[in-house]
């Protein structure tokens, strides 16, 4: 196995893509125990879910994003789901380190950004020194918008939802989000 | 408390071994705790881990000792309609309440869902 190819823990994207696929059975033992694999997990199967979904969806109306999104969002996950850096959250005590992996905040914005229709998510980069308590970062957001749909309604939806849960559950000082339309799905002759 | 758990010390032993495992579960906004990361777990001077089974599932909360030190490591799941760091800081306050008074506290949030 290529190490590139692995999160943290060894266990492999390709291993996990067929244990999803596997129905999860038989039971992993590590893999239902690591947190890593449970964030790709996670990923994969809302990915696979968003497929049958537009599935059902263009068999009445609505065109699905083309294959090529869909391997695109799998290597997303496969490149940004390791839990990397660790950023710190403040505690008064000085015997007392938290932190919140990258990996885990990068699985909350993009489980979060799935609940939006008509957006997708693509890659997201959290730029800055983010291990250095209050220095500034940005958030660089790549997105997939459904032909027809309004692209400032819909990133700035994203935008506002993206610094609202980073706010919750992070001590990053969020100073831009940026959202970038790098694909527009479901326009007249795409699969 | 006075004491700290032997090694691989299963959850549900004797009373007077703090279970650290449940007492991160117990914690409003903690979703699951698992075993820090192997590369810490095997290091020299793991003195003790307190361990809890959820079915096929393992978790741990490591003891180790760094500089002369004891250093308590837990790795967490948060809730995502809970406040993180308000989470894990109440985790880091319970872990303090249960170690002797020159331990070092350390908690990883490795999955908010």
């Amino acid at each position: 196995m290529n190490d590139d190819d692995a999160l943290e823990c060894g266990r492999s994207i390709d291993e996990l893509s067929s244990y999803v696929q596997a129905g999860r059975t038989p039971r992993d033992r590590h893999i239902e125990s690591c947190p890593d694999c449970l964030n790709v997990i996670e990923a994969l199967e809302r990915v696979g879910q968003l497929s049958r979904d537009l599935v059902a969806d263009d068999a009445e109306h609505l065109p699905r994003p083309p294959e090529s999104w869909f391997e695109g969002i799998l290597s997303v996950i496969h490149s940004e789901l390791r839990a990397g850096r660790s950023f710190p959250i403040h505690h008064p005590d000085p015997r007392v380190t938290i932190t919140v992996t990258e990996g885990a905040v990068r699985s909350l914005v993009r489980s979060s950004a799935d609940e939006l229709d008509g957006i997708y998510l693509g890659r997201t980069q959290i730029v800055g020194d983010a291990e250095t308590p209050g220095a500034p970062v940005r958030i660089d957001l790549t997105a997939s918008v459904a032909w027809g749909r309004s692209i400032p309604d819909l990133t700035s939806a994203l935008r506002d939802l993206v610094y609202r849960v980073l706010a919750e559950h992070t001590e990053l000082n969020v100073t831009a989000v940026n959202v970038a339309v790098e694909e527009l799905h479901g326009t007249e002759g795409e699969e | 408390m006075t004491g700290l758990p032997s090694i691989h010390e299963p959850a549900g032993t004797p009373e007077d071994q703090p279970d650290l495992v449940a007492r991160i579960r117990a914690v409003d906004g903690v979703t699951d705790v698992y075993s820090p990361r192997s590369a810490i777990a095997r290091i020299p001077g793991l003195i003790a881990a307190a361990a809890g089974a959820d079915g096929d599932r393992v978790a741990e909360v490591a003891v180790t000792v760094r500089d002369g030190m004891p250093l308590v490591a837990a790795r967490i799941a948060t809730a995502s309609h809970d406040n993180t760091p308000a989470a894990a800081r109440r985790v880091a306050d319970a872990l303090l309440a249960n170690t002797p008074g020159d331990a070092q506290i350390s908690i990883q949030i490795a999955r908010i869902h």
